[in-house]
């Protein structure tokens, strides 16, 4: 096994951390999720989920890495094997590299869109052509068509894919962290800057319609009745766990390439910090305020209903940077630059577990590690592709990008609380400490963390049509039963809103719900395939040994 | 923007900001170090 490799310097490895949870998410997800569930006061209990369930988790995912690195492993099976002697250990970090590869798969697909649109936005296409025009052409969308083979998007993708294995194959000091170390300041400072242009747009500025301080309050003003709402509660802990990239394989792994008396708990603390920085301070100072200015409060109210500014983002913003004269072509790189920096920070990361993996139990060299990494993801990528009108690409993010790590995260949880035992966990968090970790933190990680997962594991497997809670168990009480959200685990699998669940039309063509089963079959294919490896690694480990 | 609006904006952003520059300055102070030298 391999244990050579180490990170070069500290502050690479929290950039690299960080990059990891700083994601598209940040600057289009956060801002809609605040400013829909309560403004201002959503900060209430994104910050309490974060200091409860985040923070806590980020020292366990690190103290878990590290010590799994101890025995060389570097990626989730067998750093989990050694938490404990029970034999389904290890099967837990099956979610370690499926959830890598399969998310990697279609995010890669969304970093080429952001580089593709810095292209765009320097050589002007969007001072001529509409976004809204612009993005289904990219995509290759025809209205019912459920198939698409975009020639545009899929050159894109492979530059955004050979970007990766580049990076991924120079390794961990001259790749990884190299390109968190240039990346990050980038993001910030391409952010800034955006920021301040935005937040000083006022009306008498050419095509601005309303102080862009009116999106600020969008987000900002505190709406205190929303704390009643236990949907406000599961958002803000959604949006923490999904921001931190907790539940991945990929922070684990990272941690792993760190000596046993390192530090973790000041490392954890910094990057976990750095990303409610991006997100909290960045994410609400440039989407919502630049778009209000121009559109009015009324039509970034309705963009944002759905909890996304991904429209907003890709959609609409191009446009309105028109109205910036000479800075319009740099102001679309700017903003796209750091979308796709934010994003290969963490697909960097989504490779690296895998190539661990290859590493430790199969010595296959980093370079070639890398490459598989890379076709492994282009095979899964094209099906995301090619069936992207179809559905597939939601139904990839749903059970690979927010089901798996919820699931994967309150194992961990269990594990290292219950199984590994707090004892030897919270010495675990403190060896090396460069920072005291509050002692409340022991009862936290042991009763807290696990139970807040599990409440937001309920709220995904149970949530409620229209995501109204107080409606719907009073609607259980009196009897009226309870009805899926479609966008719940329940009511994904019961197809729950679909008017008439049928694989094919009267024209005998495919339907979105057959693409929805198909890639469902897929994605549990290839979690058998990802558990039978481990099953085929560990055998024959005992054989070598016996 | 609302005085409630500026509040919240201001605590949250002035926390934040506070908590991760100290942290980061105290990752950067012992940057001297490679986490190998241990």
């Amino acid at each position: 096994m391999r244990t050579s490799e180490r990170w070069g310097t500290r502050i690479g490895l929290v950039l690299a951390v960080a990059g990891n949870a700083v994601g598209l998410g940040n600057f289009l997800r956060f801002p809609a999720q605040a400013a829909q569930n309560g403004g201002g006061a959503f900060l209430i209990p994104y910050l309490v989920s974060f200091l409860l369930m985040g923070l806590p988790l980020l020292w366990m995912e690190w103290a878990i890495g590290r010590h799994g690195g101890q025995f060389g492993h570097h990626s989730a099976p067998g750093m989990l094997d050694r938490m404990g002697k029970a034999s389904w250990l290890k099967y837990l970090g099956v979610f370690g590299l499926f959830t890598n590869l399969t998310v990697a798969a279609y995010y890669c697909y969304i970093e080429s869109w952001a580089l593709a649109y810095v292209w765009h936005s320097l050589v002007g296409t969007f001072q001529t052509t509409s976004p809204m025009d612009f993005f289904p052409a990219y995509l290759g969308q025809h209205a019912g068509s459920l198939f698409a083979v975009p020639l545009e998007a899929l050159f894109w993708f492979l530059i955004t894919l050979g970007l990766n294995v580049l990076i991924l194959s120079r390794g961990l000091a001259g790749g990884i962290e190299l390109a968190a170390k240039i990346g990050m300041p980038l993001l910030i400072g391409f952010g800034i800057v955006l920021a301040i242009k935005g937040l000083t747009l006022a009306p008498g500025d050419p095509g601005v319609v309303e102080s862009a301080a009116s999106g600020l309050n969008f987000v900002w003003e505190p709406k205190l009745h929303s704390l009643t709402n236990p949907s406000t509660w599961l958002a803000a802990a959604g949006q923490v766990f999904f921001t931190l990239s907790v539940g991945t394989g990929s922070i684990v792994c990272y941690a792993a390439y760190l000596r046993r008396d390192e530090d973790i708990a000041l490392n954890a603390a910094s990057a976990g910090w750095m990303n409610e920085f991006v997100e909290v301070v960045l994410g609400s100072a440039i989407l919502l305020p630049i778009a209000t200015a121009y559109l009015g409060l009324a039509a970034v109210t309705a963009a944002t209903s759905g909890g996304s500014g991904f429209g907003l983002g890709f959609l609409t913003l191009p446009t309105l940077f028109n109205h910036w004269g000479w800075f319009a072509p740099l102001a679309g790189a700017l903003w796209f630059g750091l979308l796709f920096f934010a994003g290969i920070t963490s697909s960097l990361a989504m490779g690296q577990p895998l190539i661990s993996f290859m590493e430790d139990e199969y010595e296959v060299p980093r370079k070639k590690a890398a490459v598989l990494f890379g076709s492994l993801t282009l095979l899964l990528g094209f099906f995301c592709v090619w069936l992207y009108p179809g559905g597939a690409f939601d139904e990839f993010d749903f059970w690979s990008g927010t089901f798996a790590l919820v699931v994967f995260a309150l194992g961990e949880a269990i594990v290292f609380a219950w199984v590994f035992g707090i004892d030897r966990g919270w010495e675990e968090i403190n060896r090396g400490a460069d920072m005291t970790v509050p002692r409340v933190f022991r009862f936290v990680i042991k009763y807290v963390t696990p139970v807040f997962i599990l409440v937001v594991f309920l709220g995904a497997l149970i949530k409620p049509a229209g995501g109204d809670w107080g409606a719907a168990l009073s609607g259980l009480f009196s009897g009226a039963g309870w009805s899926f959200a479609p966008d719940s685990v329940i009511g994904k699998v019961l197809h729950a809103g679909v008017e008439e669940y049928r694989w094919f039309d009267d024209n005998g063509r495919g339907t979105p719900e057959l693409v929805k089963d198909v890639t469902r079959t897929l994605l549990l294919a290839l979690f058998a395939a990802c558990t039978w490896v481990i099953w085929y690694t560990w055998r024959r480990k005992q054989r070598r040994s016996a | 923007m609302t005085t409630s609006a500026w509040w919240m904006l201001g605590i949250t952003w002035t926390v934040i900001t506070v908590i991760t520059a100290r942290l980061f300055w105290k990752v950067l102070s012992s940057q001297g170090k490679k986490p190998s030298d241990d």
